[in-house]
C-alpha cells in the first residue's frame, strides 16, 4: 500500500526549546498507528505541525506524494488530512448537525440534502442522532469527543489524527469509540492516535511510535516497543505519569 | 590647530552670509485656524482662503518692508491643547512676527499667554469670549464682537420683539456656555421665561428635546438653535419637521453658521424665515473694499465671504498694514502701530483707541482693551429659499432695518 | 407631567433612530466576531458611504437615492476587502509582533486618513443627499418623516438579510465556524482568510449603507462618523461582542433609551446633554454585571 504521510527530520522550536527534534516517520494508507510518550514529549506539537497550525522550524512533511509543509491547514484538510483536538474544539454556538456541515464546504459538496443525509448517517453511527438540533454547547465532554470525530469524518479524510480521543470519556463510551475507529479503519482510512490510554493503544494499534523530549525513541510492533529499554526509562522517569495513566477518565489532562 | 582656526573662520563666514541671506527672507505671519476635525473646519477653510487672497494682493503690490509676505498656517483642529502647541511652533520654530486668526474662543484663550510671554502681536479674528481682550495683554487685539456686545445687541432685539418665552438648544463648548450664561442672565433680567437644553455639538438628532418644547403651552415665542457646525442646519430641519419652528408662533433664531449656503442644501425649505446674525455690515453699508474683495473671492471659490471670512482677511491685512506702518518687524513697533492704526478694511475702518497710552476708562468694560469699538452686527431673516445672506431682509438694529417701523421680524405666514 | 401621546412620539423616534444605530453596530460586531479586531475606522466607512451615495445621486449619475445606497455598499465592500488584504491579513498570518496594538493603530490610522482625505477631496462643507421621499407619515400623535421611516425600514431589511445569510448559506456557516474557533475551522477545511475578507467587506459595506441612509437625514461632513462610531462600540459591548442579534437589539435599545431619557429626565437643561451618557451608563452597568453583554458568551 502507498505511503501517505512522510515526516522527515521534522523540527519545531519555541525559542530555545526543541519541542520536536529530528523526527522522522511515515504512515502508510490504512495503517493504525499509536503515538505515545510522557507529558511534554511533543506529541501534540507534532500533530499541530503536520496539520499546519504550527510552522515547522525544519524538516519536511509530504502527504500523498506532495510536500505540504508550506500549505495552510485548510489546504491540507482538503487533501485529506483530518484531526481532532486534545481539548475538544467544537463550534459551541452551532447545533450538532451544523457542526458536521462545516467541513462539507471543503469537500466541494454543495448539495445541501446530500450533505445533511451524510451528516445524519454519521450522527446515527455515533449515536448522537437524537442530539442533532441541540447546541454543541450543551453536550457532555464525551459527546463532544464523538462530535469532533464525526466532524473529522465529514471531511472524508484519508489520514486522521486523533489527539487523546479517550481522555475524559466514560469507559463504556471508550469501547464504543474503539469500534468506530475499527469500522472507519476497515473502510480504508489511516489513523494516528495520540493517547495516554495504553490499553486502548495496545488493543487498537498495529504499530506504536514512542516520543520523549521531542525525539522518537521507539517505533514498531506494540509488543516489541513495550519491552524496549528506552521506553521503560522514559516512563519510569515520570512515575507520576504512570499514576496519571491509571486515573485517566477524570478530565482532559494537560499535555505539550 | 591652524586647520581648526581656518574651519572656525569658514564657519563664521557661512553663518554671516546666512544671516545676510535671511534679510531677504519673507516676512512671516502666523495664521491659526481650525482646518480639520474635530474643529469648525467648515469655517476655518474659507477663512484660510481669504488669508491667501490677502497674501496674493500684498505680494502683488510689492510685499511689506520691501519683502515678500508669507502666511504660515497652523491647524488648531479646534482643540485648545493643539492650538497652544501649534501657536508655540509658529512663534519659536517659524519665527513669525505676528499671529492672526482663531475661530474657537477656547483655542485663543489656551494660547493667549504665549503671545504675552514671547511678546508677539496677535489679532483675534473671530473668538468672542470677553477674556481674550479683557485680560489686557499688551500683544492682543481683537476685531470680532465679544459675547457681551453680542448679548447687548441681540437681547435688545428680543425685548423689542416682545418675546415672552424662549426655548434654547445650546452646544456645550466654551463659546456656547459663555454666550448662554450671558443670555440667560439678560433674559431673566428682562423677565423672559426661558429654558436651555444643553447638548453635545456633534449631536445628530435633536428631535427628542425639540419634542419636549412642543409640550409648551403656549408655544415658545423664539427657539434659539445655538449650535455650530452641521448640527446648526440639522436642528432647523428637525424643528421644522415636527412643526415647532420656524412657525407662525415661534421665531427660529440660528447661529451664524447659517451664513453658509449649505444651510439650503441641508435644511432646505425649513430654513426659510430663520433669523441669523452677521458680524459685519449689511450689504447696503458695504464699502469699496468689501465689494471688490468679495467679488474676487466669489470668482475663485464660488461663494461669497461671510463676516467670519472677512474677519480673517481683515485681520491679516491689518497685521501687514501695521508692520508697514511700523517700518520694521519689531514687536514693540508693530504693537505701537496697531494702537495708532486707522485702516479701512472689508468690515469698516479699524481703530484700537484703548491701549497703552489711553487706558480703558472706568465706565467702559474691560474687554474694550485693544478691541475694535465700532464692531457691529446685524440680524436678518431669509425670506426665500436659496437666498444669500445679502439678499435676506435686515431686521435689526432699527437704523438698518428694512421692516416697517415697529415691526421686528418677518412672521411666518399661517 | 407628560401625556401618553408625547411618550409615544418619543418612543417612535427612538425606535426609528435605533434601527439606524443598530445597522452600523451590526457591521462592527460582525468584523469583531470573525477577525477579533475592533475596527476603529468604522465611523469613517459610514462617512464614506454617505459621501458615495451623495455623489452618485447628485453629481455623477443622478441616480435614484435608493440606488445610491446600493452603490455605497458596493464601494465599501471593495474598500473593506482591499484594506483587509493589505493591512489586516498580516495579523492573521502571524507576521505582526503585537497584533492587538497593531490592529488598533492601523484601523485608527485609516480613520484619520479617510477623514482628512475626504476633507481635502469633498471640501469642508456639509452635503445632504436628496430625500428618498418627501413628506412624512402621521399615525395618531406620531409624525415621522418619510426619509427616516424608509431609512429605518431598509436598515431592518439589511439586518434581517445578513442574519439569513449567516444562518442559511455555506459561507455564513463557515464564517460562524471561523468566529467560534479559527483553528478548528481551518483543520475542517475552511479558509479563514477568505472568511476574514468577506466579513470585513460585509461589515464595511453595512457601515456604508448606514452612512448612505442617514445622508438625506443628517447630511454628511468629513467627521460625521465620530459619534456614531463611539455609539456603535457601546452597542456592541451591550449586545455582546460578536453577537449580531445582540447588536440589533442593543442598537434599538440605545435608540429608545436616548430618546426616552431626553424625554423624561426632569431637568430639561440636562436631558439632552446626558443623551450620550445614558448609553454610557448602560455600558458601565453591563460591564459590571454582565461583562459578556446581553447575548455574548462568557470567555
Amino acid at each position: 500500500m502507498d505511503v501517505e504521510l512522510v515526516v522527515q527530520d521534522l523540527e519545531k522550536r519555541f525559542g530555545g526549546v526543541r519541542a520536536v527534534d529530528d523526527l522522522s516517520f511515515a504512515v502508510r494508507g490504512n495503517e493504525l498507528v499509536g503515538l505515545i510518550g510522557p507529558n511534554g514529549s511533543g506529541k501534540t506539537t507534532t500533530i499541530d505541525t503536520i496539520c499546519g497550525l504550527l510552522r515547522p522550524s525544519g524538516g519536511r512533511i509530504s502527504f500523498q506524494g506532495r510536500r505540504v509543509d508550506h500549505l495552510p491547514p485548510y489546504r491540507r484538510a482538503e487533501m485529506g488530512l483530518g484531526r481532532t483536538f486534545q481539548v475538544t474544539r467544537v463550534f459551541r454556538r452551532m447545533s450538532v448537525l451544523q457542526n458536521l456541515m462545516v467541513p462539507a464546504m471543503a469537500t466541494g459538496e454543495t448539495d445541501r440534502s446530500r450533505t445533511e443525509t451524510r451528516a445524519e448517517e454519521i450522527l446515527e453511527m455515533l449515536t448522537l442522532d437524537h442530539l442533532g438540533s441541540e447546541n454543541a454547547d450543551s453536550l457532555s465532554g464525551g459527546q463532544r469527543k464523538l462530535l469532533e470525530l464525526g466532524r473529522v469524518l465529514m471531511l472524508d479524510p484519508d489520514l486522521i489524527f486523533l489527539d487523546e480521543p479517550f481522555a475524559g470519556v466514560h469507559p463504556r463510551l471508550r469501547g464504543q469509540i474503539h469500534s468506530y475507529i475499527r469500522r472507519v479503519h476497515a473502510n480504508g482510512k489511516a489513523f494516528v492516535i495520540v493517547s495516554h490510554d495504553m490499553d486502548s493503544i495496545f488493543e487498537l494499534c498495529q504499530r506504536v511510535i514512542v516520543m520523549n523530549e521531542g525525539r522518537k525513541i521507539a517505533d514498531g510492533d506494540p509488543e516489541a516497543v513495550r519491552s524496549e529499554k528506552a521506553v521503560i526509562d522514559a516512563y519510569l522517569g515520570e512515575a507520576s505519569e504512570r499514576e496519571q495513566l491509571e486515573h485517566v477518565g477524570s478530565g482532559e489532562g494537560p499535555d505539550a | 590647530m591652524q586647520r581648526n582656526i581656518l574651519a572656525l573662520i569658514m564657519a563664521l563666514f557661512v553663518f554671516c552670509s546666512g544671516r545676510a541671506a535671511s534679510e531677504e527672507e519673507p516676512v512671516r505671519i502666523g495664521v491659526v485656524l481650525p482646518m480639520s476635525p474635530p474643529g469648525a473646519y467648515a469655517s476655518g477653510n474659507p477663512m484660510w482662503w481669504a488669508v491667501q487672497q490677502a497674501v496674493d494682493e500684498v505680494n502683488a503690490r510689492g510685499g511689506i518692508l520691501g519683502r515678500e509676505v508669507e502666511a504660515v498656517l497652523g491647524d488648531t483642529r479646534g482643540v485648545p491643547e493643539e492650538a497652544r502647541a501649534v501657536t508655540e511652533r509658529l512663534i519659536t520654530r517659524d519665527r513669525v512676527v505676528g499671529v492672526v486668526g482663531n475661530y474657537h474662543s477656547s483655542c485663543a484663550l489656551a494660547a493667549l499667554d504665549l503671545f504675552r510671554d514671547h511678546h508677539v502681536p496677535y489679532i483675534a479674528a473671530e473668538p468672542w469670549a470677553d477674556d481674550v481682550t479683557a485680560l489686557g495683554y499688551e500683544e492682543v487685539f481683537r476685531i470680532s464682537v465679544t459675547n457681551s456686545l453680542y448679548r447687548d445687541i441681540t437681547v435688545d432685539w428680543m425685548i423689542s420683539s416682545g418675546f415672552e418665552s424662549i426655548a434654547a438648544v445650546q452646544e456645550i463648548t466654551d463659546w456656547g456656555l459663555g454666550v448662554n450664561e450671558k443670555l440667560t442672565q439678560a433674559w431673566n433680567e428682562a423677565g423672559i421665561r426661558n429654558e436651555t437644553a444643553f447638548t453635545d455639538v456633534k449631536t445628530e438628532d435633536f428631535t427628542g428635546t425639540l419634542l419636549r418644547f412642543t409640550q409648551w403651552s403656549p408655544p415658545p415665542d423664539m427657539l434659539f438653535g445655538s449650535i455650530t457646525g452641521p448640527g446648526a442646519y440639522r436642528i432647523i430641519k428637525q424643528a421644522y419637521d415636527i412643526g415647532l419652528a420656524p412657525s407662525p408662533q415661534t421665531v427660529f433664531y440660528a447661529t451664524n453658521e447659517c451664513l453658509h449656503p449649505e444651510v439650503w442644501e441641508v435644511a432646505g425649505e425649513a430654513a426659510r424665515y430663520i433669523t441669523v446674525t452677521q458680524i459685519g455690515l449689511p450689504p447696503f453699508a458695504h464699502n469699496m473694499v468689501t465689494r471688490q474683495e468679495n467679488a474676487r473671492f466669489e470668482q475663485e471659490h464660488d461663494r461669497t465671504m461671510n463676516a467670519t471670512v472677512m474677519e480673517a482677511y481683515d485681520s491679516f491685512m491689518l497685521m501687514c498694514e501695521a508692520i508697514e506702518d511700523a517700518g520694521c518687524a519689531h514687536p514693540d513697533s508693530i504693537i505701537r502701530a496697531l494702537e495708532n492704526i486707522e485702516w479701512k478694511g472689508m468690515r469698516g475702518t479699524y481703530t484700537f483707541p484703548y491701549g497703552t497710552d489711553n487706558p480703558v476708562p472706568e465706565d467702559q468694560p474691560d474687554y474694550m482693551w485693544h478691541q475694535w469699538p465700532d464692531v457691529t452686527l446685524y440680524l436678518f431673516q431669509y425670506t426665500e429659499v436659496g437666498q444669500s445672506p445679502e439678499e435676506g431682509t435686515v431686521i435689526w438694529p432699527p437704523e438698518w432695518s428694512q421692516l416697517p417701523e415697529g415691526q421686528y421680524y418677518v412672521p411666518v405666514p399661517e | 407631567m407628560y401625556g401618553a401621546d408625547y411618550l409615544i412620539a418619543q418612543a417612535a423616534n427612538g425606535l426609528v433612530v435605533g434601527c439606524l444605530y443598530a445597522l452600523m453596530a451590526v457591521g462592527l460586531t460582525l468584523i469583531f466576531s470573525v477577525l477579533k479586531v475592533i475596527n476603529f475606522a468604522h465611523g469613517e466607512f459610514y462617512m464614506v458611504g454617505g459621501y458615495t451615495a451623495y455623489y452618485m445621486v447628485t453629481v455623477l449619475g443622478g441616480l435614484h437615492p435608493l440606488l445610491g445606497i446600493f452603490f455605497a455598499m458596493i464601494v465599501l465592500l471593495g474598500l473593506g476587502s482591499l484594506f483587509e488584504v493589505a493591512f489586516l491579513r498580516p495579523i492573521h498570518l502571524g507576521a505582526v509582533n503585537r497584533p492587538a496594538e497593531y490592529a488598533i493603530l492601523i484601523t485608527f490610522g485609516l480613520s484619520f486618513f479617510l477623514q482628512n482625505l475626504v476633507l481635502s477631496l469633498a471640501g469642508p462643507f456639509p452635503h445632504r443627499s436628496p430625500s428618498f421621499m418627501s413628506g412624512g407619515l402621521t399615525v395618531g400623535p406620531v409624525t415621522i418623516s418619510a426619509d427616516r421611516l424608509i431609512a429605518a425600514g431598509l436598515a431592518l431589511v439589511l439586518m434581517i438579510a445578513l442574519m439569513l445569510f449567516i444562518r442559511a448559506t455555506w459561507t455564513g456557516k463557515a464564517m460562524r465556524a471561523v468566529s467560534q474557533d479559527r483553528d478548528a475551522a481551518a483543520v475542517s477545511g475552511i479558509n479563514p482568510f477568505k472568511m476574514n475578507n468577506i466579513a470585513f467587506g460585509i461589515g464595511a459595506s453595512l457601515a456604508g449603507a448606514s452612512g448612505a441612509l442617514i445622508a438625506p437625514i443628517f447630511a454628511v461632513v468629513p467627521d460625521v462618523g465620530v459619534l456614531p462610531s463611539l455609539r456603535s462600540f457601546v452597542i456592541v459591548v451591550l449586545g455582546g461582542m460578536g453577537s449580531v442579534k445582540g447588536a440589533l437589539i442593543g442598537g434599538v435599545a440605545i435608540g429608545l433609551v436616548e430618546s426616552l431619557g431626553a424625554a423624561l429626565i426632569p431637568d430639561p437643561s440636562r436631558a439632552l446633554a446626558y443623551r450620550e451618557l445614558y448609553g454610557l451608563v448602560i455600558f458601565v452597568l453591563v460591564l459590571l454585571f454582565r461583562p459578556q453583554g446581553l447575548f455574548g458568551e462568557k470567555q
